[in-house]
């Protein structure tokens, strides 16, 4: 009701502003009017009573106004009319609205795109139900941390928990996808039936897996994610019911589902529980919890670890040491992406401070200048808050224009963010700017705009200065040189800061790069494949087909080797094994003794120029009758012809794994077990490869021959004469004609992945190179915007003292040393300042110290030299002053 | 007094035009009178403080002819007019009383 009323008292003073002005012109001449007959009816003269009528009003004008801003919508109106003038203001000094609007345009842009990016990752919640009750749970093990998850240990803690209203697990694997047109590698979540029901999601088409679906013997199904359904299917609805190929075997499609943000993969098919139990070894799965409601982490972690300890005693050879670890879902999609995103953050922030600081010395210039309009406005009665908002609508309006030039940027920066995969942040592709990145965007806007405006509007109409100026300017000047002095001060601290951090991640990324990868990626060219399970069923026939694919690839001109391989250097993937080791005991429970497997065919090591420091390498000699080696649980069945004679099982291992395993002895002719395998004699010993990452120490990798442990998926990895990719098609068409329906997963040089793999340092070192650079260009303008102001200032002083025989040096030591020794105090404070503040940057930084003396000395000597380079075209300017020119000037 | 107490002046207006509507001049001698010349209220706090009543809905404004058949904006009380002038003088009353026995506490 009220503020009805209010609203429409506004659209009446707003809208019929003319009326409303009218009638309380006429009720005012009606008041004077009637004094004037009540002064007649005294006996005055007609005109002596009009003029005491007009005298006791005391000034028509002061009653309307101030009956005006006693009027709703007074201050909209007041507002308005300050925007209006302030933007009249700026049309009159382009020069200076341009700097004000690109300046802060670059900030208020930079803040924008940080911002909707972490708004995206890491504010949005997960698009699932209830998300903050899912969890992942991993196996945790003494000493190795966490690691993934084996069928019998999922099913125990699903049957015995008290604390989960769900416990789903999931794996990861790919498929042929044919018919309905090319075929198509796609990758496939394989979970038990119960997996969306945990997840908390709805099928936009169909329906999701029915309990028994992942039995053993359970009819074939699979659910489409919609993107699948649309670039393959065409987002035809009739996709339901279906049948698809996968690795040739027809698969009926019982829903579509929406993206699932943290995972990607193109659809899902059931697992097959039980026989996922049997293989009591193998932990290669993945497992989501749904909390019953109330229920904390830790309590559910002390529940599963219950359940674990309880396994460990039912079969101590298997278990023992295995516990659990929970954390939420959300911890495990974005964690890695909160460190560098508040980083980046705290980058823009300063360089939007800094620009705040140049606009405000700016405006403190262009107020210096109308000093004398601010006098007049105020002898006339306008209250200093008045004119402080005058002011501040200018700035305001500077910074709301300088808003919609840098949202503009940040659209575009959004549009290229997912370009920046190799970035590898979770939700990337989703970031978009919402509702409430605009927002904040607004708010940051007005904060900016009254930050840099507030201390020129303050000093500018502050009341003691106005009393004791007499004829402008020049009185002033101790003061505004004070104020631009902490503006230069504080934006080189700033900028200090910002240098240091980002000089402290170039440097990490540059070492990163020059890091030996144990390999030489140079013109290699890697192309992932993986066989149809279906059509390559037995060992034997993938052992051969890899050869003969091989066969034919080598043959291709500009091809000088070619070998296949389960893992490429630095594709952060591994595959952790159990071992034993001959003439050993068993290593006491829990504390596991393992290597990562890796399985190649001959000839691998020379094509990614691997030296192998002792030894042999695998030779076609030790192809095996009896495929695989390896038996996942002891009362697996031996493979056929395990008795027969033929080569003994080889491995080549790296130095971590021989000075781990075989410390002081050569590990050459040594044997180990992976789980049950029969004993496999070591027969080389390669150098080391970064296979998880540039920065870590390489794990103890061993390589097994694909001829004795045929992998169905392997990367065929080709040195060549050339550039690689330009071998591609070449490649496509040799694996097409081995096998029309053999899916090509990826390509790619192995010069690519290894960029790939330093996607996120490089991502780091650039976007805080660009911040860093930035900084320091705007208080390098800042600095001289300052120091030129100061000379224009003291022409006159200049004049004096050079007519009464100051030298040049003394003009320089004057301007010059000023610039010098603000710079040096503001550095002097960055300096302070980035021993506090880069130890945040710790888990971002690659064997560089925080506060590495080397970078701080060069930071602090470009910034010498930045202000250097402020002063110089002012000092220069103050030499050139004509001492006769500058006092006639008075 | 030249200075009115701020809220004074409203509840001024308000018990002015209890009796019945009343153009500015009316309402500027009426207070002169029931104050007995204590309060002159002059057209520069007079007129604001009408407006700003009547944009809070407690007057009601119309034009008429005054009894010299001048044209004049009359304002009277609107229903929550009456009902601020009770609050109001309730209010006024308890602030007299206080004061009253704090001034004549020993």
């Amino acid at each position: 009701m009220r503020l009805l009323r209010r609203i429409a008292g506004l659209w009446r003073n707003i809208v019929h502003r003319n009326r409303v002005e009218r009638e309380l012109d006429d009720e005012l001449a009606g008041y004077v009017e009637l004094l004037t007959d009540e002064n007649v009816r005294r006996g005055m003269a007609r005109s002596a009573a009009r003029r005491a009528a007009l005298l006791e009003v005391g000034g028509v004008q002061n009653v309307k106004t101030s009956v005006r801003e006693v009027r709703t919508g007074a201050r909209l109106e007041a507002i308005v009319h300050d925007i209006r003038y302030a933007w009249r203001g700026l049309k009159r000094t382009p020069g200076f609205t341009a700097i004000a609007i690109v300046t802060l345009a670059l900030g208020i842009g930079a803040n924008t795109s940080v911002f909707s990016i972490i708004n995206a990752v890491l504010l949005q919640p997960l698009p699932f139900r209830e998300p903050d009750r899912l969890v992942r749970v991993y196996e945790r093990r003494s000493g190795s941390g966490e690691s993934n998850v084996s069928g019998h240990e999922y099913v125990a803690w699903r049957d015995r928990n008290r604390t989960l209203s769900g416990l789903s697990m999931w794996t990861w694997t790919s498929f042929n996808l044919t018919g309905d047109g090319e075929p198509q590698a796609v990758v496939a979540m394989q979970t038990t039936a119960n997996f969306f029901t945990v997840q908390g999601v709805t099928p936009v088409l169909g329906r999701g897996f029915a309990d028994g679906e992942d039995g053993s013997g359970a009819r074939r199904v699979a659910v489409l994610t919609s993107s699948l359904w649309r670039t393959r299917y065409g987002g035809d609805s009739s996709i339901v019911g279906r049948t698809i190929l996968l690795d040739g075997v027809a698969v009926t499609v019982v829903g579509v589902m929406p993206p699932l943000q943290g995972f990607d993969p193109d659809l899902w098919v059931p697992m097959n529980l039980p026989g996922e139990v049997l293989k009591v070894g193998r932990h290669a799965n993945y497992v989501v919890g749904r909390l019953q409601p109330g229920v904390s982490i830790t309590t559910a972690t002390t529940d599963l670890a219950a359940v674990s300890k309880r396994v460990e005693a039912e079969d101590p050879d298997m278990n023992t040491g295995h516990s659990v670890a929970i954390v939420s879902q959300y911890l495990d999609t974005v964690d890695g992406a909160r460190r560098p995103l508040f980083a980046a953050l705290a980058a823009v922030a300063c360089v939007l401070l800094i620009g705040c600081t140049n606009v405000a010395h700016l405006l403190l210039q262009r107020a210096a200048t109308r000093q004398r309009e601010v006098a007049v406005r105020i002898a006339l009665g306008a209250s200093r808050g008045r004119v402080i908002q005058l002011m501040l609508a200018e700035s305001v309006l500077v910074s709301v224009i300088g808003a919609v030039v840098g949202v503009v940027l940040a659209m575009i920066v959004v549009r290229a963010l997912p370009s920046l995969e190799a970035v590898r942040i979770p939700r990337l592709e989703t970031v978009s700017i919402d509702g409430r990145v605009l927002a904040a965007t607004f708010g940051l806007t007005l904060l900016t705009g009254i930050v840099s405006g507030l201390v020129p509007a303050l000093r500018t109409t502050r009341p003691a200065l106005r009393q004791w100026m007499g004829d402008g300017a020049r009185s002033g000047n101790a003061l505004s040189g004070r104020l631009g002095g902490a503006f230069v001060v504080s934006e080189v601290a700033l900028a200090v800061v910002l240098l240091i951090g980002a000089a402290l991640l170039i440097q990490s990324f540059a070492r990163l790069m020059r890091v030996d990868p144990g390999f030489d990626p140079r013109g290699v060219l890697s192309v992932d494949l993986s066989l149809p399970r279906t059509r390559y069923r037995t060992p034997e026939q993938i052992a051969q087909s890899y050869a003969a694919l091989l066969a034919r690839v080598s043959s291709l001109p500009g091809v000088r080797s070619a070998a296949a391989t389960s893992t490429v250097p630095l594709s952060g993937c591994c595959n952790n094994m159990h071992l034993s080791f001959e003439g050993r005991p068993p290593a006491p429970k829990g504390k596991d003794e393992t290597a990562v497997m890796n399985v190649v065919t001959p000839g691998y090591f020379a094509t990614m120029r691997i030296p192998i420091v002792s030894g042999r390498d695998f030779a076609d000699a030790d192809a095996r009758l009896a495929l695989p080696l390896i038996r996942y649980w002891d009362k697996a069945p031996y493979p056929a012809r395990f008795a027969d004679p033929q080569p003994g099982p080889v491995a080549l291992i790296n130095e971590t794994m021989a000075r781990q395993y075989w410390p002081n002895v050569t590990a050459i002719g040594k044997r180990f077990r992976i789980l049950e395998s029969p004993w496999i004699t070591v027969v080389g010993i390669a150098a080391d490869v970064k296979h998880m990452t540039l920065s870590g120490p390489p794990p103890a990798d061993f390589y097994l021959s694909n001829a004795q442990e045929p992998f169905a998926s392997l990367l065929l990895v080709m040195k060549t004469t050339g550039d690689p990719l330009a071998l591609a098609p070449a490649v496509r068409r040799e694996i097409r004609a081995f096998d029309k329906e053999l899916p090509v997963n990826a390509i790619a040089s192995m010069e690519q992945v290894v960029r790939r793999s330093v996607g996120r340092p490089r991502f780091n070192a650039l976007l805080n190179g660009i911040f860093g650079g930035i900084a320091l260009v705007l208080s390098v303008v800042g600095t001289y915007g300052v120091i030129a102001y100061g000379v224009a200032q003291r022409t006159h002083e200049i004049g004096i003292r050079t007519a009464l025989g100051a030298q040049p040096q003394d003009v320089v030591q004057l301007i010059l040393g000023r610039a010098f020794a603000l710079t040096m105090v503001g550095l002097a404070i960055g300096l302070v300042g980035s021993m506090a503040v880069t130890r945040l940057l710790e888990g971002m930084l690659f064997e560089i110290e925080p506060t590495d003396a080397f970078t701080f000395a060069g930071i602090a000597l470009l910034i010498a030299v930045a202000s250097l380079v402020a002063g110089y075209v002012p000092t220069r300017r103050a030499l050139l002053i004509d001492p006769a020119v500058a006092l006639r000037d008075d | 007094m030249a200075d009115l107490l701020q809220g004074t002046l409203d509840l001024l207006i308000l018990k002015s035009l209890a009796l019945g509507k009343m153009h500015g001049l009316g309402i500027s001698r009426r207070i002169e009178q029931i104050t007995r010349g204590a309060f002159v209220v002059k057209p520069g706090s007079l007129f604001p403080a009408l407006h700003r009543l009547e944009e809070q809905g407690w007057l009601a404004a119309s034009w008429g002819e005054s009894e010299t058949n001048r044209r004049a904006k009359y304002y009277k009380l609107t229903k929550s007019g009456e009902k601020q002038l009770g609050a109001e003088a309730a209010h006024w009353q308890r602030i007299v009383a206080a004061m009253t026995f704090a001034l004549e506490a020993s």
